[in-house]
């Protein structure tokens, strides 16, 4: 009996050793300085939530949503810095997926990975509901007609369905299927777009700033900017794309936590300047409900539309690259799973022609419109924070695992101030953790309750790990 | 056997007669110069009588056209000329192809092609996707001295089926020829600009198992070739951030001639190109023959 659960035990705890994927590439050079790993930080991680998340927050928090900023920011940043010393201890390139299977064993990487189902699957989701509102104020305000609200809106917030949100979901997959990817130069002018139109929002929502407005700072008290914290963890997310440029990065021991902690000041400062001047320029009360919050409040401090107009525009440009790139992420992931026979084989079927994984992206791009187009945004922004918050929370118990397990590991990062480090990441997480509804708790228990159950009944018998199996050809 | 060429009554697609003439040499056929007027009006209708003058003029200077051309291919090639009034130059050409029992189809490259490129036209486009005979594109302004000959075709492969339905009329006109086959892949793959949480490499894993794929397409056209007692030269696998880069990838050499399959969307026996095909064809320096699907 001991001997069998030990053996069951080893057996969901197996770990896949690194040399089993192959690199394609050459060795990479490590080319990337402090400078462009900045911009990658700042790039993958300003505007994902920022243009809708007020929305949300502000009626839990009140004026203390700035703070809510501050706490989802430092815990971003300790969480990233654990991410960075797990990428740096695994001599490959992949998702926290990858590095848990490598690091923490199968079943915490199926935990993990059901996790950044909801880090990138759902996420993808509720950017794209962003985006449909920032549409239907763009069209407002070029043209004065909307998209009929039956069709605009999840039946939980009045409508039938989120249409556009559907189509641009469909339009991102059908980029992602012929091969389209953001390069270097429209990330560039991406990037710029999203910083210059908040820019634009602090400079003019702060004419309309009323010291009134911050007059009753946190009326539900902390439990309230607790509670919104973990709604705003959501627009930080995408700074763990720093931790997994490691291998490319010069002198990353010294390079990597100067990224990290320089990119999160350039965002959270920017984020706190949006979210200061918005709550000073309206009441707090006025935040709920708001579509397409940001461009509202341009409209009602200038009493002009063009302000609104030219930030709905930068919205709706630079929240259709979110989501290409986030959805990208998702297909990606999904077909490392497939090739370790975690997922069935058809997520790692590539096509010959286009070079993509096309049926694993309709299956994403399925998914992930469905729930767009029938589920309200403040349901999505919570379950994709607990996910991510779980999944950074595994993270960093992993790097106290392995200092533990494998002291001599080489690690081309390594968090400073351990224990500590770790452990405040861990204890941030918690707490902004605590903050969610009981709803959100029960939801992702059950997803994960889910993946578990799926692993047991496929991945435990059938992962390479376990069969020894390579790939089998997948032709379509 | 014959090799059909279409020229066109004002001398365009001169270029296609080099390129013929070239094929009916190495494979020692006879060629048929054949020059289509088009009448869009058709005889009979109210306005043919007023269009008789034009046409008659345009029958002259296809004469003229076909006089020219009669110069170009090599001497030892037998050459035929028709000359021909049709609504559809396209299908009229086909039509010409079948009386004749041609092999393969010749028609130039639209008059916007870069020099020395291909690009469809009107006639080739619609020769591509209903003509069930091989359809060869000569560049524009390809040019081909009387002792050139074809010294290597290179068999475009992306799946099974492609290499399935070329095999045969590839193989049967490399005996021909008297030439090797080389076998290359095209492929485009773009890495996004940032990182992600599937990290900065996420795609490698996808470009492998492609290529792993890839290989194993290429090693059993490889053997399946070599069966049929064709050398096979080269296998290549070029990609590249865009299609102009890919096949800039391969070492092209005057002599060389794509051939390229339909794509499996197409309907049996129709010339139906796949998405990428144009897009390939349209920066290649050498002429493309294309394959009808079996």
């Amino acid at each position: 009996m001991g001997a069998q659960q030990s053996s069951f035990a080893a057996q969901i705890f197996r770990r896949m050793p690194v040399g089993r994927r192959p690199h394609t590439e050459e060795g990479l050079k490590r080319t990337i300085g402090l400078v462009q790993l900045v911009g990658f930080g700042v790039g993958a991680t300003v505007g994902t939530g920022i243009f809708f998340v007020l929305t949300e927050a502000v009626p839990n928090a009140g004026p203390g949503v700035v703070v809510s900023f501050v706490i989802a920011a430092v815990t971003a940043g300790l969480t990233a810095l654990c991410y960075a010393e797990l990428a740096g201890s695994v001599p490959v390139s992949g998702s926290s997926y990858s590095y848990a299977y490598a690091t923490l064993g199968e079943v915490v990487a199926m935990v993990v990975a059901a996790c950044l189902l909801l880090e990138y699957g759902v996420s993808a989701s509720a950017v794209a509901v962003g985006w449909s509102e920032y549409l239907n104020q763009l069209l407002d305000n070029l043209f004065g007609v909307q998209i009929p609200h039956d069709l605009s809106y999840a039946p939980e917030a009045g409508g039938v369905v989120n249409l556009p949100a559907m189509v641009l979901v469909v339009l991102c997959a059908l980029l992602l299927i012929r091969g389209a990817s953001e390069s270097a130069t429209v990330n560039t002018i991406m990037v710029g777009i999203k910083v210059a139109v908040l820019l634009l929002f602090i400079a003019i929502a702060a004419t309309g700033w009323n010291s009134d407005n911050l007059a009753d700072f946190a009326p539900f008290g902390v439990a309230g900017i607790q509670a919104a914290s973990a709604t705003i963890f959501f627009s930080y997310i995408g700074l763990d794309a720093v931790s997994t440029a490691g291998d490319e990065v010069k002198d990353p021991a010294r390079t990597m936590p100067k990224a990290i902690i320089i990119s999160l000041i350039i965002v959270s400062t920017l984020y706190v300047a949006v979210a200061l001047t918005a709550v000073a320029a309206q009441p707090w009360q006025d935040f709920e409900g708001q579509q397409a919050g940001l461009a509202q409040i341009l409209e009602n401090v200038t009493g002009s539309t063009w302000p609104s107009t030219v930030l709905a525009a930068g919205a709706v440009i630079s929240i259709f690259s979110i989501t290409l790139v986030v959805m990208y992420g998702q297909t990606r992931i999904l077909f490392t799973m497939g090739r370790d026979r975690m997922l069935p084989p058809i997520f790692a079927r590539v096509n010959p022609r286009t070079l993509t994984p096309i049926p694993n992206t309709i299956i994403v791009a399925t998914v992930v419109a469905l729930i767009a187009g029938f589920i309200p945004l403040n349901w999505l922004l919570d379950t994709v924070s607990i996910g991510t918050l779980v999944a950074f929370m595994v993270v960093s118990l992993g790097v106290i695992i392995l200092r533990r397990r494998a002291p001599d590991l080489e690690r081309t990062f390594k968090v400073p101030l351990y224990p500590v480090l770790p452990l405040l990441s861990i204890a941030a997480c918690i707490y902004v953790l605590t903050g969610l509804a009981l709803v959100t708790w029960v939801v992702f228990l059950i997803w994960v309750a889910v993946a578990l159950a799926f692993y047991f009944s496929y991945g435990f018998r059938r992962s390479t790990l376990r069969t020894g199996a390579g790939d089998e050809e997948a032709t379509s | 056997m014959t090799v059909v060429a279409g020229i066109g009554p004002d001398g365009r697609g001169m270029h296609a007669v080099h390129l013929a003439g070239r094929i009916a040499a190495s494979t020692e056929e006879d060629l048929l110069l054949c020059c289509v007027v088009s009448d869009a009006w058709g005889r009979g209708s109210a306005a043919s009588g007023a269009d008789a003058d034009w046409r008659r003029h345009l029958e002259g200077m296809a004469t003229e056209a076909m006089a020219e051309a009669r110069t170009i291919p090599p001497p030892e090639v037998r050459v035929d000329a028709v000359v021909r009034t049709a609504r559809s130059v396209p299908r009229e050409l086909v039509t010409a192809s079948e009386r004749a029992d041609a092999s393969i189809l010749v028609v130039g490259s639209a008059g916007d092609a870069l020099m020395g490129h291909v690009a469809l036209g009107n006639v080739s486009t619609w020769l591509l996707h209903r003509a069930s005979l091989p359809v060869a594109l000569s560049p524009r302004s390809f040019w081909s001295e009387p002792t050139d000959r074809l010294e290597r075709l290179v068999l475009a492969v992306d799946s099974d089926a492609a290499v399935d339905s070329a095999l045969d009329a590839t193989t049967l006109l490399a005996r021909r020829a008297g030439v090797g086959l080389g076998l290359v892949t095209f492929g485009v793959r773009r890495l996004p600009a940032l990182p992600d949480g599937g990290g900065r490499r996420a795609d490698d894993a996808v470009y492998e198992a492609w290529r792993e794929q890839i290989d194993a397409f290429q090693a059993r056209a490889a053997s399946l070739v070599e069966e049929t007692g064709v050398p096979v030269t080269d296998r290549i696998v070029a990609v590249a951030d865009s299609w102009r880069g890919a096949v800039n990838k391969v070492h092209w050499r005057e002599g060389d001639m794509l051939v390229m399959t339909s794509s499996r969307e197409g309907p049996v026996r129709r010339i139906f190109l796949g998405s990428n095909a144009p897009r390939i064809m349209g920066h290649v320096p050498v002429p493309v023959l294309t394959l009808p699907r079996r």
